[in-house]
């Protein structure tokens, strides 16, 4: 069994009535290419923005390599609004329930469902900043790059988080060497994105396609173990989509990364994916390889649509 | 190659930096200098610091603050406090009893060992004002450092207005003299190197040693952090920049050298209040800041100069009320305004012109479309003519419009011009030493297209 990366767990994202995401559950291992699809207004991004802590779940534990990062359960308004499911399983009252279950039956049924739950007292990430430093980098869905910095400089900050020189040496320049190497570091990312060119020159100034490869420069250099790419191909003709999927399966090995994403072009995430998982008005309709997930009858009917009489 | 590229542009800063230190240090000792010109200089200088703070935060990191009058007022305050003279306390503090501190720390060190002591000690009093406001800053940094824009600036606002109140406060009396003037305290005129003075040299000293530090800070790897967060928030911190720790850092550092301008104003002075320290004051610094461009350290050190020199100079006479001396002087007058308004009119169309513009677009079908906004401008041009015309004419001698506050409304004219037509203002968010790279790379790339 290989290793877990990424796993979310009962992740219930609800905005006031709207339940975005619903109780969606999914594991990642090391190494693995793992799309995310599903219709337009499914609720992908949520789920991005509820892994790389955007938002808090409305219930729900995300554990990023074993620890948890993430995990809360419906409190305050939410608690009257709530309208997912389990509510109570993140809650210390369901802990103690659990430990003080008498019954052999009900004991082995609260266990069971600890063990799922997996209480940890640590949560480790409170902003979005911390799990990235944990390594988890993304990009986004309309490109975030830094308008008035320069291609290289993009990257350079990127470089920011992991830092070791406090502000005073910072300043005097007291740091040369961590500079240096953040410096060639830099080179290196341009390098294998192939943006060495046109490292002088404005992120803004790139066509699209080249933009979309500066955000996932960017998110590399912040050393991420997982990568969330968030439609990578949108806006690309098929030659620049092949070229990305090319792209993404080489990250893959030479950098020894794991990758989830969410992707609208079904050739990419066919080609290269190990498993997918189909969302559909915020719940998983359907998990598993390419192939299944093209036989699937439920995503099917989720993207062309059911006659009603049918 | 790098490196050595690096060194040879910090000795050529270093030249820079010394030939202007000699050149005010020469304007301080050569005969016939006007005084107004070195009010304008130290002024400058020490108004260029509080620009560069302010532009740190407002420009650099996108936190829009308006707090710099207070933060300026605690550093002066705690200057000013920690340096009058033990034997003039008594007279300064003449409304309290045992007001004072009972030492001055200039005075301390400036007599055991003479000048050398003395500029240590301003260094460190300097060094502490910054620390007071920085320790402010870092305070209402917790609360107020959540808020967005707008709410920011009201926030800040809010606080210097509050420091200025409690430093009032009569029961702080003893140590901040209540609403009295502090006077009396070493100023730049007690610096002389032999018999040369060095009034105007030690502000641009102290300021520009500070502005090369934020100079250093902007561009570390901390200041790319700042700037990433003024570009995009949501991407700064999806990459992994802390934005707290991060703002709180920025509007610290701002504040600490707001906190040694507020110093070198109060030395400038030679005597500190806390009613100078109003809101106007912010919003003279904000001027400057759009003026120079939000985002450029030279931007604001150049229109710091600007700023002063209209402002305690050139303008002055908007202040005054005029009355020409004779017929001769009217007609003189009235050209020189005329000259001025048709110079306004002919840059305007000019530059409609170049950008391909047209008073009236005759449409095909339909209204022809037309230019509200020039024909408005030139309306104006119009009737000042026409006025221009009738006061040769008329027989009056006084000048209209000019009397006290004038100046003021010429300023809110200029930076509502500003930021309607030229938003970049002076260097936009460039640097001075960047305007050579822009032209060569932009050559490379004409050069790149013809071939």
């Amino acid at each position: 069994m290989s290793e877990n990366v990424l796993r979310v767990e009962n992740a219930t994202m609800q905005f006031g009535g709207v339940v975005a995401v619903d109780n969606l559950n999914l594991e990642i291992n090391k190494g693995e290419i793992v799309s995310l699809i599903g219709p337009n207004g499914a609720g992908k991004t949520t789920a991005f923005n509820v892994i790389t802590g955007v938002y808090a779940p409305s219930n729900g534990r995300v554990e990023f390599c074993g620890e948890t990062i993430v995990r809360n359960h419906p409190q305050g308004k939410m608690k009257k609004l709530y309208k997912g499911q389990n509510p109570e399983m993140y809650t210390a009252a369901f802990r103690v329930q659990a430990e003080n279950a008498e019954t052999k039956d009900a004991l082995e049924e609260t266990e069971k469902e600890r063990d799922s739950a997996a209480f940890t007292d640590k949560v480790l990430a409170p902003t979005p900043d911390v799990i990235t430093k944990l390594g988890m980098a993304r990009t986004f869905q309309n490109i975030r790059l830094w308008k008035s910095q320069t291609v290289f400089d993009n990257i350079l900050i990127a470089k920011h988080l992991r830092r070791t020189s406090g502000l005073f040496s910072a300043t005097f320049r007291l740091n040369r060497r961590e500079e240096a190497a953040q410096r060639a570091d830099v080179e290196r990312l341009l390098e294998i994105v192939g943006l060495s060119e046109a490292k002088d020159e404005l992120a803004t100034s790139l066509p699209y396609g080249k933009q979309r490869r500066l955000e996932i420069a960017r998110a590399l250099a912040t050393e991420p173990k997982l990568l969330l790419l968030d439609e990578p191909a949108a806006g690309m003709n098929p030659q620049e989509t092949n070229d990305l999927t090319e792209f993404i399966g080489r990250i893959r090995s030479d950098l020894g990364l794991t990758v989830f994403l969410i992707e609208h072009h079904m050739d990419l995430v066919m080609d290269i994916s190990d498993r997918i998982y189909v969302l559909d008005f915020g719940g998983l309709i359907a998990k598993g390889t390419p192939a299944e997930i093209q036989n699937n009858q439920r995503v099917i009917d989720a993207y062309l649509g059911v006659a009603e009489d049918a | 190659m790098i490196k050595k590229n690096d060194h040879k542009k910090a000795w050529i800063a270093l030249m820079i930096a010394v030939a202007v230190l000699v050149l005010v240090g020469a304007l301080d000792n050569l005969p016939h200098v006007p005084s107004m010109l070195l009010t304008v200089l130290q002024k400058g200088a020490i108004y260029a610091l509080v620009a560069v703070s302010m532009n740190l935060l407002n420009g650099f990191t996108g936190l829009f603050s308006l707090g710099q009058a207070g933060f300026m007022l605690l550093g002066a305050y705690t200057y000013a406090v920690l340096t009058v003279p033990v034997e003039r306390q008594a007279s300064v503090y003449q409304r309290y009893e045992e007001g004072g501190l009972g030492f001055s720390v200039t005075q301390s060190l400036g007599n055991s060992m003479g000048q050398f002591g003395l500029l240590l000690g301003v260094v460190i009093c300097l060094i502490l004002a910054g620390c007071v406001a920085g320790f402010f800053a870092w305070l209402i940094g917790l609360p107020v450092l959540k808020l967005k824009s707008d709410y920011l600036a009201i926030a800040t606002l809010g606080f210097a207005e509050i420091i200025r109140a409690v430093v009032q406060y009569e029961k702080l009396g003893p140590v901040t003299n209540g609403s009295n003037l502090l006077y009396g305290f070493t100023g730049f005129t007690d610096f002389h190197l032999g018999s040369l003075k060095l009034t105007t040299v030690m502000p641009f000293l102290f300021s520009g040693l500070c502005i090369f530090v934020v100079v250093l800070l902007i561009n570390s790897t901390y200041g790319r952090a700042f700037k990433a967060i003024r570009d995009d928030e949501v991407a700064a911190e999806a990459m992994g920049i802390n934005l707290a720790k991060h703002k709180r850092m920025s509007f610290i550092i701002s504040s600490f050298f707001a906190g040694i301008s507020g110093a070198l104003l109060a030395m400038f002075q030679a005597s500190v209040q806390a009613v100078a320290f109003k809101a106007a004051m912010t919003y003279e610094i904000l001027l400057i800041v759009v003026i120079g461009g939000i985002g450029s350290i030279t931007g604001s050190a150049i229109a710091s100069f600007l700023f002063v020199g209209c402002s305690e100079w050139g303008l002055r006479f908007l202040d005054n009320e005029t009355t020409l001396k004779n017929f001769d002087a009217k007609v003189k007058f009235a050209v020189i305004f005329g000259v001025l308004i048709a110079a306004v009119v002919a840059f305007g169309l000019l530059s409609m012109k170049r950008k391909g513009e047209k008073l009236i677009t005759r449409a095909a079908q339909g209204r022809p479309a037309v230019r509200w906004g020039a024909v408005l401008g030139l309306a104006v041009a119009a009737i000042a003519l026409l006025w221009d015309v009738w006061f040769v004419i008329s027989p009056r001698l006084k000048l209209p419009l000019l009397r006290s506050g004038f100046r003021m409304v010429v300023f809110s004219v200029v930076i509502m011009i500003m930021v309607l037509f030229f938003r970049e203002g002076i260097m936009g968010d460039k640097e001075l030493w960047d305007l050579g790279k822009k032209k060569r790379s932009a050559k490379a790339k004409a050069g790149v297209g013809n071939e």
